[in-house]
């Protein structure tokens, strides 16, 4: 739905409308915190795509990495900060509005 | 795609994030149990602190009561691949509860009931199932509820 004269486009979120940004982040809204391989595996990407794509996240405050180990091997989880969430949230609406063709 | 998605893309992308999950059933059940077990076992050791009053007893039940959390908690990190949506927060709330319950409900029964006589075994039990509800709620909350 438009409001202040702008366009739904105008509301969509730049750091977050990349098809990989959008797919990590779509994927992460379903859940508390994933782990880096599921997330890889489910949105079909490559292990260093994923990486540089997580960081960009996590640089503009979507995302939070937390690195930890499961026994002896490195293991590596993702999850949504509010401020992501808050931001995918306004994305959907965005999108569902140029959907309807608002 | 370009900056400004058509209608018919939008459509598209919401349609995709329909269609991809990312969390499991299994996931769900792993939580759910683990939730279970942490909430019965605190149930039962605070119900039991009468009738296994010994130094010995109350040690062994001790070992087992954190050995038995540990596990759990190793089980979890390697079972489950995702956290799924509030199954944190339904999870410590549950536990949580379960113990509070111990402590103004279940703990004062049983140390009012040993004053006239032993606690029995099924007193241990109802006292657990009491004291554990909470947690079992949440178990149910997270397997069937919380998407």
């Amino acid at each position: 739905m438009s409001s202040a004269g702008q366009h739904a486009r105008h509301r969509l979120d730049e750091h977050i409308h990349a098809p990989v940004r959008f797919s990590i982040v779509a994927a992460l809204a379903q859940v508390d915190e994933a782990e880096f391989a599921h997330v890889r595996d489910t949105i079909e990407v490559t292990a260093p795509v994923l990486s540089k794509q997580a960081a960009q996240l996590e640089a503009v405050g979507y995302i939070k990495i937390r690195k930890g180990y499961v026994g002896k091997r490195p293991r590596t989880w993702l999850s949504l900060t509010p401020a992501g969430r808050t931001a995918y949230q306004h994305h959907l609406e965005a999108l569902r509005s140029i959907a309807a063709g608002l | 795609m370009t900056n400004h998605p058509t209608p018919e893309q939008a459509r598209e992308q919401l349609s995709a994030v329909q269609a991809r999950s990312i969390t499991s059933e299994r996931d769900r059940s792993v939580h759910a149990l683990a939730t279970a077990v942490f909430g019965a076992t605190t149930a039962f050791y605070m119900a039991s602190q009468n009738i296994l009053a010994g130094g010995m007893a109350h040690a062994v039940k001790t070992v087992a009561f954190i050995a038995l959390w540990l596990l759990v908690a190793w089980w979890i990190e390697r079972a489950a691949k995702t956290v799924p949506r509030r199954a944190r927060l339904w999870s410590r709330t549950g536990i949580a509860g379960s113990f509070v319950l111990s402590l103004i409900a279940v703990l004062p029964w049983l140390n009012h009931a040993s004053q006239s006589a032993d606690n029995t075994w099924p007193m241990v039990a109802l006292g657990a199932v009491l004291a554990a509800a909470p947690a079992l709620a949440a178990a149910a909350a997270i397997r069937w509820i919380s998407r």
